[in-house]
């Protein structure tokens, strides 16, 4: 498999896999929704807690804020020595406090060192006068397949690239430069053009609309548009290199065991 | 991960993936249909939540464990490529 990068940030990432198939596509984004890991506030421990919100739905909230994760400093707690009772090397603790009248924002988490929450404006509380909040939480590694708020990507999906085919029936009335939504088409020098292949959805209205049936909709099965966000809490290139080394790791344990038991 | 061989003759056999689900069967399921000298290769997974995929591949004349082997050793290379590319990533 290859690929071309074609966009990179915090936001948004776009890259073109090349020479895969639908599995090979597929096995890579369920493994970056489920399988990468990232860290997340886990257990809290609510010393005070006057606020309207219940000490459930505060926690909950909680749980959901994005935190910057360094995968090398800590381990899965059903991996680490401590057997997943809690040590410093797969726990951090982040605590809470603040009174009224005020809105306790996610940029108040006191976090040890090298935990940074790089979303600083999410509202966790809002509190009047007289009400308190005073908490201490731990956060730990986990993924996606067991809370989504170990997961680090959101609406991570693929399209098949599209190929629009023109055939040599087509007069360059416009009917398809009007009707397509994703404006793929576009008449210059007497000839019809596809400036923007790859925004096509498929939706097959210009096939429709076309009076002269010149137009055809197929696919390259070889080749996938892969687009994704962060949450932050880990870079595109590490989702990325983290993703493909958990499938490869399994591979090669399912091979080894494989050799092992005939 | 742990495996449970739970048939296996001269061209056919059944691989229990225990604690995997479909993001690794289907990706063997569909390596190994693509192989010419494979015959069937399918999984089942009985219950969406409760149960492991079980693996079943029957090959034309092949030990199947040759077969399997192969192409994960393939699968392997070609996540180690895309990982290998991924380096090139600046942010």
């Amino acid at each position: 498999m290859k690929t071309e990068i074609r966009e990179t940030s915090s936001q948004n990432t776009e890259f073109l896999l090349k020479e895969a198939n639908q599995a090979k596509a597929n096995a890579l984004r369920r493994t970056l929704i489920s399988e990468v890991p990232s860290l997340a506030i886990e257990d809290v421990k609510v010393y005070e807690n006057s606020s309207v919100l219940f000490d459930e739905i505060l926690a909950l909230r909680l749980g959901l804020i994005p935190l910057k994760t360094e995968l090398n400093e800590f381990k899965l707690p059903e991996e680490c020595q401590c057997n997943g009772e809690g040590c410093s090397a797969c726990q951090t603790t982040i605590s809470l406090g603040g009174e009224g009248e005020n809105i306790l924002y996610s940029s108040d988490l006191q976090t040890g060192e090298g935990i940074e929450v790089p979303i600083k404006d999410i509202p966790i509380v809002k509190l009047v006068e007289g009400q308190e909040v005073i908490l201490e939480a731990k956060a730990q590694l986990g993924t996606g397949k067991k809370h989504s708020k170990w997961q680090p990507v959101v609406a991570c999906s693929y399209k098949t690239y599209p190929i629009q085919e023109i055939s040599e029936q087509c007069n360059q009335c416009g009917e398809c430069v009007e009707t397509c939504p994703r404006n793929v088409y576009k008449i210059e020098d007497n000839e019809l053009k596809t400036p923007n292949q790859e925004k096509c959805m498929q939706c097959e209205q210009c096939v429709e609309e076309c009076p002269q049936n010149a137009i055809t909709i197929t696919d390259d099965k070889t080749k996938y548009i892969f687009t994704f966000e962060t949450d932050q809490s880990l870079t595109p290139k590490q989702i990325l290199q983290q993703g493909t080394k958990q499938i490869k790791q399994k591979l090669q344990e399912f091979k080894q065991k494989l050799n092992q038991q005939t | 991960m742990e495996i449970d061989v739970k048939k296996k003759n001269k061209n056919e056999m059944e691989i229990e993936l225990i604690g995997e689900d479909h993001t690794l069967a289907n990706l063997l399921k569909e390596e190994l249909l693509s192989d010419s000298r494979v015959q069937i290769a399918s999984y089942n997974k009985e219950h969406p939540e409760l149960s492991n995929p079980v693996l079943h591949v029957k090959t034309k004349k092949e030990d199947p464990k040759e077969v399997i082997d192969e192409i994960t050793e393939d699968l392997i290379k070609s996540y180690e490529n895309l990982n290998q590319e991924f380096k090139e990533i600046n942010k």
